[in-house]
Protein backbone atom coordinates (compact mmCIF):
# COMPACT_ATOMS: atom_id res chain seq x y z
CA UNK A 1 0.00 0.00 0.00
CA UNK A 2 3.00 2.36 0.75
CA UNK A 3 4.40 1.88 -2.07
CA UNK A 4 1.59 2.24 -4.34
CA UNK A 5 1.19 5.83 -2.25
CA UNK A 6 4.85 6.26 -2.91
CA UNK A 7 4.49 5.84 -6.59
CA UNK A 8 1.51 7.93 -7.02
CA UNK A 9 3.03 10.78 -5.38
CA UNK A 10 5.84 10.50 -7.56
CA UNK A 11 4.12 10.46 -10.62
CA UNK A 12 1.82 13.50 -9.24
CA UNK A 13 5.02 15.18 -8.96
CA UNK A 14 6.42 14.37 -12.56
CA UNK A 15 2.82 15.47 -13.96
CA UNK A 16 2.96 18.56 -12.22
CA UNK A 17 7.07 19.13 -13.52
CA UNK A 18 6.08 18.46 -16.57
CA UNK A 19 3.12 20.19 -17.21
CA UNK A 20 3.94 23.57 -15.91
CA UNK A 21 2.25 26.58 -16.07
CA UNK A 22 3.01 28.98 -18.93
CA UNK A 23 6.25 30.66 -19.69
CA UNK A 24 5.75 34.13 -21.10
CA UNK A 25 9.37 34.18 -22.34
CA UNK A 26 9.06 31.16 -23.84
CA UNK A 27 5.51 31.67 -25.49
CA UNK A 28 7.85 34.59 -26.70
CA UNK A 29 10.58 32.28 -27.92
CA UNK A 30 8.03 29.82 -29.59
CA UNK A 31 9.28 29.05 -33.19
CA UNK A 32 7.17 28.67 -36.29
CA UNK A 33 8.62 28.64 -39.80
CA UNK A 34 5.05 27.61 -41.17
CA UNK A 35 2.84 29.99 -38.68
CA UNK A 36 3.30 33.32 -37.90
CA UNK A 37 2.99 34.97 -34.87
CA UNK A 38 -1.04 34.63 -34.53
CA UNK A 39 -1.59 31.35 -33.64
CA UNK A 40 -4.28 29.29 -35.86
CA UNK A 41 -7.14 30.56 -33.02
CA UNK A 42 -6.75 34.15 -33.37
CA UNK A 43 -6.94 33.94 -37.33
CA UNK A 44 -10.21 32.08 -36.82
CA UNK A 45 -11.62 35.10 -34.23
CA UNK A 46 -10.19 37.92 -36.78
CA UNK A 47 -11.99 35.77 -39.88
CA UNK A 48 -15.30 35.89 -38.25
CA UNK A 49 -15.47 39.30 -36.15
CA UNK A 50 -18.56 41.04 -36.40
CA UNK A 51 -18.50 44.17 -38.94
CA UNK A 52 -18.37 47.12 -35.87
CA UNK A 53 -20.02 50.40 -36.18
CA UNK A 54 -18.95 53.15 -38.98
CA UNK A 55 -18.79 56.97 -36.93
CA UNK A 56 -20.45 57.85 -41.13
CA UNK A 57 -22.51 55.59 -41.04
CA UNK A 58 -25.34 55.10 -38.62
CA UNK A 59 -26.78 51.69 -39.63
CA UNK A 60 -25.44 48.96 -37.38
CA UNK A 61 -25.46 45.43 -38.55
CA UNK A 62 -28.77 44.43 -36.13
CA UNK A 63 -30.59 47.49 -37.58
CA UNK A 64 -29.93 46.01 -41.44
CA UNK A 65 -33.26 44.55 -42.43
CA UNK A 66 -32.38 40.26 -42.88
CA UNK A 67 -31.69 40.54 -46.39
CA UNK A 68 -29.02 43.32 -45.69
CA UNK A 69 -27.21 41.45 -42.83
CA UNK A 70 -23.75 40.55 -44.74
CA UNK A 71 -23.13 36.79 -44.29
CA UNK A 72 -19.66 35.76 -42.52
CA UNK A 73 -18.48 32.55 -43.13
CA UNK A 74 -16.26 31.26 -40.69
CA UNK A 75 -13.05 29.72 -42.17
CA UNK A 76 -12.76 26.28 -41.79
CA UNK A 77 -9.66 24.98 -39.84
CA UNK A 78 -7.40 23.60 -43.14
CA UNK A 79 -8.77 26.97 -44.74
CA UNK A 80 -7.15 28.95 -41.92
CA UNK A 81 -4.15 27.12 -41.40
CA UNK A 82 -3.63 27.66 -45.19
CA UNK A 83 -4.45 31.05 -44.97
CA UNK A 84 -1.74 31.22 -41.77
CA UNK A 85 1.18 29.33 -43.78
CA UNK A 86 0.69 31.17 -46.90
CA UNK A 87 0.79 34.91 -45.31
CA UNK A 88 3.53 34.22 -41.99
CA UNK A 89 5.82 31.92 -44.87
CA UNK A 90 7.39 34.61 -46.81
CA UNK A 91 9.85 32.70 -48.67
CA UNK A 92 11.81 32.11 -44.82
CA UNK A 93 13.41 29.06 -44.80
CA UNK A 94 14.67 28.93 -41.54
CA UNK A 95 13.59 31.72 -39.17
CA UNK A 96 15.97 31.81 -36.40
CA UNK A 97 14.43 34.66 -34.96
CA UNK A 98 11.72 32.35 -33.55
CA UNK A 99 13.82 29.77 -32.09
CA UNK A 100 15.60 29.41 -28.75
CA UNK A 101 19.17 30.88 -27.92
CA UNK A 102 19.92 26.82 -28.00
CA UNK A 103 18.39 26.05 -31.32
CA UNK A 104 19.79 29.04 -32.73
CA UNK A 105 23.62 28.12 -32.03
CA UNK A 106 23.04 24.58 -33.20
CA UNK A 107 21.81 25.63 -36.33
CA UNK A 108 24.26 28.49 -37.25
CA UNK A 109 26.84 26.06 -36.02
CA UNK A 110 24.92 22.98 -38.38
CA UNK A 111 25.83 25.75 -41.00
CA UNK A 112 29.25 26.59 -40.34
CA UNK A 113 30.06 22.09 -40.16
CA UNK A 114 27.54 21.48 -42.94
CA UNK A 115 27.40 24.57 -45.35
CA UNK A 116 26.05 22.32 -48.31
CA UNK A 117 22.83 21.54 -46.60
CA UNK A 118 22.00 25.06 -46.78
CA UNK A 119 22.84 26.49 -50.11
CA UNK A 120 19.88 28.44 -51.51
CA UNK A 121 17.95 28.32 -48.24
CA UNK A 122 16.35 31.86 -47.18
CA UNK A 123 17.11 32.48 -43.77
CA UNK A 124 16.04 35.17 -41.36
CA UNK A 125 18.53 35.72 -37.96
CA UNK A 126 18.85 38.09 -35.50
CA UNK A 127 22.36 39.08 -33.85
CA UNK A 128 24.99 41.80 -33.14
CA UNK A 129 25.97 43.07 -36.12
CA UNK A 130 29.70 43.98 -36.47
CA UNK A 131 32.33 45.10 -39.52
CA UNK A 132 35.87 44.59 -39.91
CA UNK A 133 38.10 45.57 -42.48
CA UNK A 134 41.01 43.40 -43.96
CA UNK A 135 43.60 45.02 -45.67
CA UNK A 136 44.61 42.35 -48.18
CA UNK A 137 40.75 42.15 -50.29
CA UNK A 138 40.45 45.89 -49.59
CA UNK A 139 36.56 44.50 -48.38
CA UNK A 140 34.31 45.22 -44.84
CA UNK A 141 32.87 42.59 -44.22
CA UNK A 142 29.40 42.56 -42.38
CA UNK A 143 28.67 39.83 -40.07
CA UNK A 144 25.75 38.86 -37.19
CA UNK A 145 27.02 37.39 -33.98
CA UNK A 146 25.52 35.07 -32.39
CA UNK A 147 25.44 33.72 -28.61
CA UNK A 148 25.07 30.60 -27.49
CA UNK A 149 23.18 29.72 -24.03
CA UNK A 150 26.07 30.75 -21.81
CA UNK A 151 27.33 33.23 -23.75
CA UNK A 152 30.77 32.02 -23.54
CA UNK A 153 30.33 30.90 -27.33
CA UNK A 154 29.53 33.02 -30.56
CA UNK A 155 29.43 31.97 -33.94
CA UNK A 156 28.76 34.54 -36.62
CA UNK A 157 27.40 34.85 -40.16
CA UNK A 158 28.35 37.00 -42.53
CA UNK A 159 26.12 38.79 -44.79
CA UNK A 160 26.11 41.04 -47.82
CA UNK A 161 23.36 43.34 -48.26
CA UNK A 162 21.08 43.75 -51.81
CA UNK A 163 21.08 47.27 -52.64
CA UNK A 164 23.09 50.22 -51.62
CA UNK A 165 20.98 50.21 -47.96
CA UNK A 166 23.05 51.48 -45.00
CA UNK A 167 24.50 48.86 -42.64
CA UNK A 168 23.90 48.34 -38.83
CA UNK A 169 26.60 50.36 -36.84
CA UNK A 170 28.52 47.98 -34.85
CA UNK A 171 27.47 46.11 -31.59
CA UNK A 172 23.38 47.25 -32.65
CA UNK A 173 21.35 44.14 -33.07
CA UNK A 174 19.58 43.63 -36.19
CA UNK A 175 17.63 41.00 -37.91
CA UNK A 176 19.09 39.87 -41.16
CA UNK A 177 17.39 38.29 -44.08
CA UNK A 178 19.19 36.72 -46.80
CA UNK A 179 19.99 33.93 -49.06
CA UNK A 180 22.53 31.45 -47.96
CA UNK A 181 25.35 31.00 -50.20
CA UNK A 182 28.73 29.82 -50.46
CA UNK A 183 31.70 32.20 -52.06
CA UNK A 184 35.06 31.53 -53.35
CA UNK A 185 38.15 33.85 -51.72
CA UNK A 186 41.67 34.19 -52.35
CA UNK A 187 41.51 29.93 -52.30
CA UNK A 188 39.27 29.91 -49.82
CA UNK A 189 35.53 28.95 -49.43
CA UNK A 190 33.42 31.14 -47.24
CA UNK A 191 29.82 31.15 -46.87
CA UNK A 192 27.55 34.16 -46.03
CA UNK A 193 23.84 35.51 -46.45
CA UNK A 194 23.69 37.08 -50.37
CA UNK A 195 21.36 39.20 -51.38
CA UNK A 196 20.69 40.28 -47.93
CA UNK A 197 17.82 42.82 -46.35
CA UNK A 198 18.21 44.20 -43.06
CA UNK A 199 15.68 45.71 -40.20
CA UNK B 1 1.61 24.50 -23.43
CA UNK B 2 0.57 24.54 -27.30
CA UNK B 3 3.04 26.62 -28.47
CA UNK B 4 5.64 24.75 -26.95
CA UNK B 5 4.42 21.22 -29.09
CA UNK B 6 4.32 23.53 -31.35
CA UNK B 7 7.64 24.36 -31.56
CA UNK B 8 9.28 20.97 -30.52
CA UNK B 9 7.02 19.60 -33.83
CA UNK B 10 8.96 21.66 -35.61
CA UNK B 11 12.47 21.05 -34.13
CA UNK B 12 12.29 17.48 -35.06
CA UNK B 13 12.28 18.62 -38.73
CA UNK B 14 16.18 19.44 -38.45
CA UNK B 15 18.57 16.52 -38.15
CA UNK B 16 20.43 17.97 -35.88
CA UNK B 17 17.98 17.77 -33.27
CA UNK B 18 17.17 13.76 -34.05
CA UNK B 19 20.73 13.27 -33.77
CA UNK B 20 21.11 14.52 -30.41
CA UNK B 21 18.25 12.53 -29.30
CA UNK B 22 19.68 9.66 -30.22
CA UNK B 23 23.35 9.88 -29.52
CA UNK B 24 21.65 11.22 -26.26
CA UNK B 25 19.36 8.06 -25.47
CA UNK B 26 22.40 5.84 -26.36
CA UNK B 27 25.54 8.04 -24.19
CA UNK B 28 22.64 7.91 -21.21
CA UNK B 29 22.04 3.61 -21.89
CA UNK B 30 24.86 3.01 -21.75
CA UNK B 31 27.09 5.58 -19.01
CA UNK B 32 24.00 4.15 -16.85
CA UNK B 33 24.67 0.31 -17.10
CA UNK B 34 28.31 0.86 -15.97
CA UNK B 35 27.59 3.87 -13.50
CA UNK B 36 26.20 0.62 -11.20
CA UNK B 37 29.23 -1.00 -11.04
CA UNK B 38 31.14 2.49 -10.42
CA UNK B 39 29.06 3.64 -7.55
CA UNK B 40 29.36 0.23 -6.40
CA UNK B 41 33.05 -0.30 -6.77
CA UNK B 42 33.39 3.13 -4.93
CA UNK B 43 34.75 4.74 -8.15
CA UNK B 44 31.88 7.30 -8.52
CA UNK B 45 34.39 10.01 -9.42
CA UNK B 46 35.97 8.58 -11.94
CA UNK B 47 33.97 9.42 -15.01
CA UNK B 48 35.10 13.16 -13.29
CA UNK B 49 38.87 12.01 -13.84
CA UNK B 50 38.51 10.21 -17.20
CA UNK B 51 36.80 13.17 -19.00
CA UNK B 52 39.25 15.54 -17.60
CA UNK B 53 42.02 12.93 -18.94
CA UNK B 54 40.29 12.78 -22.14
CA UNK B 55 40.14 16.96 -22.10
CA UNK B 56 43.78 17.01 -21.64
CA UNK B 57 44.10 14.47 -25.03
CA UNK B 58 42.07 16.74 -27.01
CA UNK B 59 44.47 19.12 -26.46
CA UNK B 60 47.35 17.09 -27.22
CA UNK B 61 45.42 16.18 -30.58
CA UNK B 62 44.35 20.22 -31.18
CA UNK B 63 48.11 20.93 -30.86
CA UNK B 64 49.04 18.54 -33.31
CA UNK B 65 46.55 19.62 -35.61
CA UNK B 66 44.93 16.06 -36.08
CA UNK B 67 42.25 15.82 -38.76
CA UNK B 68 40.09 13.89 -36.26
CA UNK B 69 40.71 13.93 -32.15
CA UNK B 70 38.33 10.70 -31.56
CA UNK B 71 41.29 8.09 -31.80
CA UNK B 72 43.95 9.90 -29.80
CA UNK B 73 41.58 10.68 -26.98
CA UNK B 74 40.52 7.05 -27.08
CA UNK B 75 43.66 5.50 -26.16
CA UNK B 76 44.73 8.13 -24.15
CA UNK B 77 41.68 7.28 -22.15
CA UNK B 78 41.32 4.08 -22.15
CA UNK B 79 45.04 3.43 -21.27
CA UNK B 80 44.17 6.00 -17.61
CA UNK B 81 41.16 3.82 -17.15
CA UNK B 82 42.82 0.87 -17.43
CA UNK B 83 45.35 2.03 -14.87
CA UNK B 84 42.98 3.18 -12.84
CA UNK B 85 40.77 0.19 -12.48
CA UNK B 86 42.70 -2.45 -13.41
CA UNK B 87 44.58 -2.88 -10.01
CA UNK B 88 41.29 -3.07 -8.35
CA UNK B 89 41.19 -3.27 -4.68
CA UNK B 90 44.77 -3.99 -4.12
CA UNK B 91 46.08 -1.25 -5.88
CA UNK B 92 49.32 0.91 -4.07
CA UNK B 93 47.43 4.13 -4.59
CA UNK B 94 44.16 3.63 -3.91
CA UNK B 95 41.38 4.77 -5.87
CA UNK B 96 40.03 8.42 -4.53
CA UNK B 97 44.01 9.34 -4.74
CA UNK B 98 44.88 8.26 -7.99
CA UNK B 99 41.52 9.85 -9.83
CA UNK B 100 42.69 12.81 -8.38
CA UNK B 101 46.18 13.04 -9.36
CA UNK B 102 45.97 11.65 -12.77
CA UNK B 103 42.41 14.21 -13.30
CA UNK B 104 43.61 16.93 -12.06
CA UNK B 105 47.26 16.72 -13.71
CA UNK B 106 45.47 16.14 -17.05
CA UNK B 107 42.99 19.11 -16.41
CA UNK B 108 46.15 21.24 -15.85
CA UNK B 109 48.05 20.56 -18.88
CA UNK B 110 45.53 20.31 -21.15
CA UNK B 111 44.47 23.82 -20.38
CA UNK B 112 48.13 24.72 -20.52
CA UNK B 113 48.57 23.54 -23.87
CA UNK B 114 45.45 24.63 -25.38
CA UNK B 115 46.95 28.30 -24.30
CA UNK B 116 50.61 28.03 -25.31
CA UNK B 117 49.63 26.23 -28.69
CA UNK B 118 46.32 27.58 -29.40
CA UNK B 119 44.73 26.79 -32.58
CA UNK B 120 41.87 28.50 -32.20
CA UNK B 121 39.60 31.60 -32.87
CA UNK B 122 37.47 31.35 -29.85
CA UNK B 123 40.06 29.39 -27.37
CA UNK B 124 37.75 30.34 -24.54
CA UNK B 125 34.44 29.61 -26.23
CA UNK B 126 35.85 25.92 -27.15
CA UNK B 127 37.14 25.11 -23.54
CA UNK B 128 33.94 26.11 -22.14
CA UNK B 129 31.93 23.58 -24.48
CA UNK B 130 34.08 20.95 -24.03
CA UNK B 131 33.95 21.48 -20.08
CA UNK B 132 30.00 22.16 -19.79
CA UNK B 133 29.02 20.69 -23.22
CA UNK B 134 26.61 23.34 -23.73
CA UNK B 135 25.86 23.13 -27.32
CA UNK B 136 28.22 20.34 -28.60
CA UNK B 137 25.76 17.96 -28.30
CA UNK B 138 24.04 19.73 -31.54
CA UNK B 139 26.59 20.14 -33.44
CA UNK B 140 26.77 15.98 -34.78
CA UNK B 141 28.09 15.20 -37.78
CA UNK B 142 25.83 11.68 -39.28
CA UNK B 143 29.46 10.01 -39.30
CA UNK B 144 29.66 10.43 -35.30
CA UNK B 145 25.83 9.84 -34.91
CA UNK B 146 26.73 6.23 -36.61
CA UNK B 147 29.81 5.61 -34.85
CA UNK B 148 28.35 6.86 -31.47
CA UNK B 149 25.78 3.95 -32.12
CA UNK B 150 28.10 1.57 -33.31
CA UNK B 151 30.22 2.07 -29.92
CA UNK B 152 27.35 2.22 -28.21
CA UNK B 153 25.84 -1.54 -29.40
CA UNK B 154 29.32 -2.69 -28.25
CA UNK B 155 29.26 -1.27 -25.18
CA UNK B 156 25.72 -2.70 -24.30
CA UNK B 157 26.25 -6.04 -25.95
CA UNK B 158 29.80 -6.71 -24.14
CA UNK B 159 27.65 -5.41 -20.54
CA UNK B 160 24.83 -8.31 -21.54
CA UNK B 161 27.36 -10.66 -22.27
CA UNK B 162 29.53 -10.53 -19.24
CA UNK B 163 26.70 -9.65 -17.17
CA UNK B 164 27.19 -12.26 -14.88
CA UNK B 165 30.83 -11.86 -14.37
CA UNK B 166 30.91 -8.22 -14.12
CA UNK B 167 28.28 -8.64 -10.97
CA UNK B 168 30.54 -11.10 -9.22
CA UNK B 169 33.71 -8.85 -9.88
CA UNK B 170 31.38 -5.87 -8.75
CA UNK B 171 30.63 -7.18 -5.46
CA UNK B 172 33.39 -9.25 -4.34
CA UNK B 173 36.67 -8.92 -5.85
CA UNK B 174 38.71 -11.68 -4.07
CA UNK B 175 35.60 -14.20 -4.20
CA UNK B 176 35.31 -13.93 -7.37
CA UNK B 177 39.54 -14.52 -8.05
CA UNK B 178 38.82 -17.17 -6.05
CA UNK B 179 35.95 -19.18 -7.67
CA UNK B 180 37.95 -19.09 -10.82
CA UNK B 181 36.44 -15.24 -12.90
CA UNK B 182 39.72 -13.85 -14.62
CA UNK B 183 38.51 -10.51 -12.26
CA UNK B 184 41.50 -8.74 -13.71
CA UNK B 185 40.42 -9.74 -17.10
CA UNK B 186 37.12 -8.11 -15.93
CA UNK B 187 38.37 -5.10 -14.62
CA UNK B 188 39.98 -4.24 -17.63
CA UNK B 189 36.97 -4.78 -19.74
CA UNK B 190 34.88 -2.74 -17.27
CA UNK B 191 38.15 0.28 -17.52
CA UNK B 192 37.57 0.24 -21.66
CA UNK B 193 33.92 0.21 -21.61
CA UNK B 194 33.91 3.19 -18.78
CA UNK B 195 37.07 5.15 -21.21
CA UNK B 196 34.60 4.75 -24.61
CA UNK B 197 31.59 5.62 -22.24
CA UNK B 198 33.32 8.96 -21.21
CA UNK B 199 34.88 9.86 -24.41
CA UNK B 200 31.39 9.92 -25.72
CA UNK B 201 29.57 11.33 -23.28
CA UNK B 202 31.86 14.09 -23.20
CA UNK B 203 29.62 15.68 -26.66
CA UNK B 204 26.85 15.25 -24.24
CA UNK B 205 27.34 17.24 -21.11
CA UNK B 206 31.24 18.16 -21.02
CA UNK B 207 34.05 17.03 -19.01
CA UNK B 208 32.96 18.62 -15.49
CA UNK B 209 29.11 17.07 -15.60
CA UNK B 210 29.92 13.45 -16.98
CA UNK B 211 29.92 12.29 -13.35
CA UNK B 212 26.34 13.06 -12.82
CA UNK B 213 25.27 11.15 -15.90
CA UNK B 214 27.39 8.55 -14.48
CA UNK B 215 26.32 8.39 -10.68
CA UNK B 216 22.86 10.09 -10.37
CA UNK B 217 20.60 7.10 -12.09
CA UNK B 218 22.27 4.49 -10.01
CA UNK B 219 21.68 6.20 -6.86
CA UNK B 220 18.72 7.08 -7.68
CA UNK B 221 17.43 3.43 -8.87
CA UNK B 222 19.37 2.18 -5.55
CA UNK B 223 16.79 4.59 -3.33
CA UNK B 224 14.11 2.40 -4.35
CA UNK B 225 15.52 -0.94 -5.47
CA UNK B 226 17.34 -4.00 -4.00
CA UNK B 227 18.65 -6.09 -6.35
CA UNK B 228 21.89 -4.97 -9.32
CA UNK B 229 19.49 -6.40 -11.94
CA UNK B 230 16.08 -4.01 -10.91
CA UNK B 231 19.06 -1.30 -9.81
CA UNK B 232 20.56 -1.93 -13.35
CA UNK B 233 17.22 -1.97 -15.81
CA UNK B 234 16.13 1.39 -13.42
CA UNK B 235 19.32 3.60 -13.98
CA UNK B 236 19.21 2.49 -17.15
CA UNK B 237 15.39 3.77 -17.75
CA UNK B 238 15.57 6.99 -15.58
CA UNK B 239 19.08 7.73 -17.33
CA UNK B 240 17.28 7.93 -21.05
CA UNK B 241 14.13 9.65 -19.52
CA UNK B 242 16.07 11.97 -17.93
CA UNK B 243 18.37 12.79 -21.23
CA UNK B 244 15.57 13.10 -23.79
CA UNK B 245 13.43 15.64 -20.65
CA UNK B 246 16.75 17.37 -20.38
CA UNK B 247 17.50 18.02 -24.06
CA UNK B 248 13.74 18.83 -24.94
CA UNK B 249 13.95 21.22 -22.20
CA UNK B 250 16.82 22.70 -23.10
CA UNK B 251 15.86 23.33 -26.72
CA UNK B 252 12.85 24.75 -26.04
CA UNK B 253 14.00 26.99 -23.07
CA UNK B 254 17.47 27.59 -24.52
CA UNK B 255 19.50 26.49 -21.39
CA UNK B 256 23.21 24.91 -21.98
CA UNK B 257 22.41 20.91 -22.87
CA UNK B 258 24.34 19.50 -20.09
CA UNK B 259 23.69 21.22 -17.48
CA UNK B 260 19.89 21.14 -18.15
CA UNK B 261 20.22 17.21 -18.27
CA UNK B 262 22.04 17.22 -15.07
CA UNK B 263 19.20 19.07 -13.43
CA UNK B 264 16.52 17.14 -14.41
CA UNK B 265 18.88 14.17 -12.83
CA UNK B 266 18.89 15.66 -9.91
CA UNK B 267 15.27 16.29 -9.49
CA UNK B 268 14.94 12.78 -10.28
CA UNK B 269 17.31 11.81 -7.70
CA UNK B 270 15.00 14.02 -5.17
CA UNK B 271 11.74 12.27 -6.37
CA UNK B 272 13.82 8.47 -5.70
CA UNK B 273 14.47 9.53 -2.57
CA UNK B 274 10.93 10.97 -1.52
CA UNK B 275 9.68 7.73 -2.68
CA UNK B 276 12.73 5.21 -0.89
CA UNK B 277 11.95 7.33 2.38
CA UNK B 278 8.13 6.18 2.09
CA UNK B 279 9.23 2.77 0.91
CA UNK B 280 11.13 2.40 4.22
CA UNK B 281 8.19 3.51 6.46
Amino acid sequence: MKRNYAFAAAALAALIFLSGCENAQAASRTASASLSGASVAEIMESATEEITDDSSDSQSISNLPAEDTPQIQPLSPEEVQTQVAASAHDGIDIDLTRMSSTMVYGQVSGMMYTPDDYVGKTIRMRGESYSEYYDYTDTTYYSILIADATACCAQGVEYLLSDSAAYPEDGSEATVTGVFELYEELGVTYCRLGNASVQ
Amino acid sequence: MRETWEALALYFQFPFVRYALIVGVLIALCSSLLGVTLVLKRFSFIGDGLSHVAFGAMAVSAVLKLNSDLPLVLVITTLSAVLLLRTGQNAKIKGDAAVAMISVGSLALGYLLMNLFSTSANLSGDVCSTLFGSTSILTLTPLEVWLCAGLSALTIAAFVVFYNKIFAVTFDENFAQATGVNAKLYNLLIAVLIAVIIVLAMNLVGSLLISALVIFPALSAMRVFRSFRSVTVCSALLSVFCAVLGILISIVQGTPVGSTIVAVDMAAFALFSLAGAMFRR
